[in-house]
């Protein structure tokens, strides 16, 4: 594993999303809603700045999110379908070295997206009250792991399926992660092979609401420094997993 | 050839004309029928069960925005359905977001002053407070409908000895509680609680206020006795004493004195009890 | 030591709709020695871009064993390797310059080597003054010129080109042809693949034939297409030529306005030239005919169609 050609493909990677338009559809539509809270919250009767911070780290989270499921969907599979993958395993490279590559490359982008739209988030509490609010970047930071988790999904689908089925599959997976209590409301519903396939789901699939503390830092509840770790180590542990996942399971494709 | 063009541009300019005026007719013709229908939108606010299933995670915004939403039709007070369905508005609106708490007091307002139903309103913020046991403000606000709209003083004095034990409720609740138990009959317990709270003052209005409603509960307390104590005796002995000091020590235990020291006034031939001074006290 | 070794490779794709199997690889072997120039010769479909797949480690074989330079395919073997494609396709949105640059970060260069070298490989395929424009707008000549390029930063004892001069114009065709003469007198070993045999006939040392997945036969020139022994051929020119060109002998060819007529030995070409020479008709060449390659090649393939149809 060299450090040096993974940056490599980084790199190039990055370069390379920065040239999907879809990219540039959702940072747009982030900044829009978050620069729009300030005339929604007018709106409300009591608190305004709860709906800028609601508004404000949703988007934050979405955006990320999404950046990290459609531009991951194309990394490794639009290589494949226009087969510059070619020449660049003809290359001294490993197949875990592309694939770390690849991660790091979209992680890169994913995250200097959020970067950007929680700065704006500040600035627009900044705005409003006077003073940035260094509670929201706890829930940022959280939604920043889930979109390493999320990077990771996509990065694995793209290396065994088109741009289009691997988009499906992750934006399947966030749904999915994001419906845990539905999930557990359904396994008590559903009965023989439906209830094994759902228990199989909640196995496999990652709990994707656990990266949320939103709610609590907009109320200012209290938030245990115990749980926040947790949540952090297991998107880690979890990321990792997958990646690792990936790596074995890339090294075995033949590519036609 | 230049005329046959000139005439279709006319042709077109007017139809573009035409059919402005059309879209804005319509448009206007909707808008006013809107507000007949917004009603009928409500029929199909899910429950928050189900709302949250499809948030996915944004449970807090969408609380918000149907917060939001909601605000702007308890407006339009040009329409009188708009009160059929607040009860589910409002718990659609809080189990999405349990600890929104402007939702409550809002809503409670609402509820109490529009459509003036303050059960309801008391239904909602008791939701709030299961909820949000540490906030102050849901009880209190409770407590005032209570007293105000509904003048059931027992339960405003419930709700204020609630919103009294939370840390950094206001400094006027414990006045609040005394003064709803005293509306609601208990005087004992007011007197006491005036008591508590001059000894626990920390400013010259306060220790002033409770001082006087101290005392005055205390003169009322003691008249209360002693016109008890005179009942008590005429029953036994077919007639009223002739001096209060009578009553000692079979019917009272000792002759209470006011709050200044002095001897309670006697009316043999009414009965009458009554401060010295001059100081008429209201029974009750 | 060979320089690349493949032993009985087999390979078989499922097909995305169809179930069954497609076999492309079915036992094929090969070596070639180190500096040889070396043709993979085969029809469209023969398996020619799989077993190139198979040496840099795309695609795993489901038997066989394929060495390079004693190294099994993939990372380390790569090192030593350089790879063009068919038809090639790179980062469009890249220049020359900056896709040589990422090459060579591949290969581990420093920035000071890698610029050197880039610089130095840009001018050697003629592409100084076009480095800095992006890829997508190059010809398919300069895109095969790049191609050679990127295969060549890590200084490859092996070069592998997938029908490299499919799609050129005569002076791209030219150009491939005397840099893989270069590259042979430097020493490197060049493996390509082809479907145009005169390519071949020019350039390789020694050649394989791939039909169907499998070598058929494997040598050098002369062991395929040997010459001597098998007559010669008269080239006639003109419209009288080929009106009267079977009264000389047998006729083996008429293209582009030219004849040729083949005369079994000396005494039958001399019998032919003073015949042509009594009509008038001019004589353009006369050579030793050797069997060539495409002969040697239609053969192979007929066999192996008569193998399929014994088998079916």
């Amino acid at each position: 594993m060299n450090p040096a050609r993974i940056a490599a493909i980084a790199q190039l990677t990055f370069r390379q999303a920065l040239r999907e338009r879809v990219l540039y559809l959702l940072i747009g539509a982030g900044s829009l809603f978050i620069v729009a809270s300030l005339a929604i919250s007018l709106l409300t009767v009591g608190d305004e700045v709860k709906i800028i911070m609601d508004l404000g780290l949703a988007s934050v989270a979405l955006t990320g999110s999404l950046v990290a499921l459609l531009v991951g969907a194309g990394s490794v599979a639009l290589e494949v379908e226009r087969r510059t993958l070619l020449v660049l395993f003809s290359k001294p490279v490993t197949r875990g070295e592309v694939v770390l590559g690849k991660f790091s490359g979209v992680l890169a982008l994913a995250l200097t997206n959020v970067a950007s739209l929680a700065l704006l988030l500040e600035a627009v509490v900044w705005w409003r009250t006077g003073a940035a609010d260094p509670r929201l970047l706890i829930a940022i930071g959280l939604s920043a792991v889930e979109v390493v988790l999320l990077t990771a999904f996509a990065v694995l689908f793209s290396c065994f399926s088109s741009q289009m089925v691997s988009g499906i599959f992750g934006l399947g997976t966030y749904l999915i992660g994001h419906f845990a209590d539905g999930l557990e409301l359904l396994q008590a519903k559903v009965e023989g092979g439906a209830a094994l396939l759902v228990r199989i789901l909640t196995l496999v699939l990652p709990n994707l609401e656990r990266f949320n503390v939103r709610a609590e830092v907009v109320h200012r509840l209290p938030l245990p420094d115990a749980q926040l770790a947790l949540s952090v180590g297991y998107g880690l542990a979890y990321s990792g997993f997958i990646l690792l996942l990936t790596i074995l399971l890339f090294r075995r494709r033949s590519f036609a | 050839m230049s005329r046959r063009r000139s005439g279709r541009s006319v042709v077109l300019a007017a139809a573009t004309v035409l059919l402005a005026c059309l879209a804005f007719e319509l448009g206007d013709r909707l808008r006013r029928r809107r507000q007949e229908l917004a009603h009928s939108r409500l029929l199909y606010l899910p429950r928050a069960e189900a709302l949250r299933l499809i948030s996915f995670g944004f449970d807090s915004l969408l609380a918000d925005l149907i917060y939001l939403w909601s605000i702007q039709y308890y407006s339009e007070t040009d329409n009188p359905l708009r009160f059929e369905k607040i009860e589910h508005i409002f718990n659609v609106i809080t189990d999405l977001d349990p600890h929104y708490l402007d939702v409550y007091s809002i809503g409670a307002l609402i509820m109490t002053f529009d459509y003036h139903d303050p059960d309801l309103a008391l239904k909602l913020l008791d939701r709030g407070i299961a909820r949000n046991p540490q906030q102050w403000i849901l009880p209190l606000d409770a407590g005032l409908y209570a007293r105000m709209n509904r003048n059931d003083h027992a339960l405003a004095a419930r709700y204020f000895a609630r919103a009294m034990t939370i840390p950094n409720a206001p400094k006027i609740s414990p006045r609040l509680y005394a003064g709803s138990l005293e509306q609601a009959g208990d005087k004992r317990a007011a007197l006491e609680m005036w008591r508590s709270i001059f000894h626990d003052a920390d400013d010259d209005h306060v220790r002033a206020i409770s001082r006087r409603r101290a005392e005055q509960l205390e003169v009322e307390l003691e008249l209360e006795t002693l016109r008890a104590a005179l009942s008590r005796y005429r029953a036994d002995h077919g007639r009223l004493p002739g001096r209060l000091e009578a009553l000692a020590p079979d019917y009272v235990a000792a002759l209470p004195l006011d709050p200044q020291g002095q001897p309670y006034l006697y009316d043999p031939r009414s009965g009458e009890v009554s401060r010295a001074g001059g100081f008429q006290v209201a029974r009750g | 030591m060979a320089a690349i070794s493949v032993r009985d490779l087999v390979k078989d794709f499922r097909g995305e709709l169809s179930l069954r199997r497609r076999r492309a690889l079915d036992g094929a072997s090969f070596e070639l020695g180190r500096g040889e120039v070396f043709g993979l010769l085969g029809p469209n479909g023969a398996g020619k871009s799989t077993t190139f797949k198979c040496l840099i480690g795309l695609v795993t074989p489901d038997r066989g064993r394929v060495e390079i330079l004693g190294d099994p395919p993939g990372p380390q073997a790569n090192r030593r390797l350089g790879f063009l494609p068919e038809q090639p396709m790179f980062y469009e949105y890249l220049s020359a310059r900056e896709l040589l640059d990422w090459v060579g970060r591949l290969h581990g260069l420093d920035r000071v080597e890698r610029e050197r070298r880039a610089r130095e490989l840009l001018e050697r395929v003629g592409l100084q003054g076009a480095e800095d424009q992006r890829l997508r707008g190059y010809s398919k000549g300069m895109l095969q010129r790049v191609g050679l390029a990127q295969a060549l930063i890590g200084w490859p004892e092996i070069l592998i080109l997938d029908e490299p001069m499919s799609g050129l114009d005569p002076l791209g065709r030219h150009f491939v042809r005397d840099l893989i003469l270069e590259l042979r007198r430097a020493g490197t070993t060049v493996l390509f693949s082809s479907h145009v045999l005169s390519d071949a006939e020019q350039l390789c040392d020694r050649v394989a034939i791939l039909i169907r997945g499998r070598v058929r036969r494997e040598g050098t020139m002369r062991e395929l297409a040997p010459q001597g022994g098998r007559g010669y051929e008269l080239s006639l020119a003109g419209p009288e030529a080929q009106r009267r060109a079977a009264e000389l002998g047998p006729v083996v060819q008429v293209a582009a306005g030219e004849v040729q007529i083949h005369a079994a030995d000396e005494a039958a070409v001399a019998r032919a030239l003073a015949r042509a020479l009594e009509l008038g008709l001019a004589v353009r060449a006369i050579a030793p005919r050797r069997r060539s390659l495409e002969e040697a090649f239609l053969d192979e393939i007929r066999r192996a169609q008569q193998e399929e149809g014994a088998e079916t």
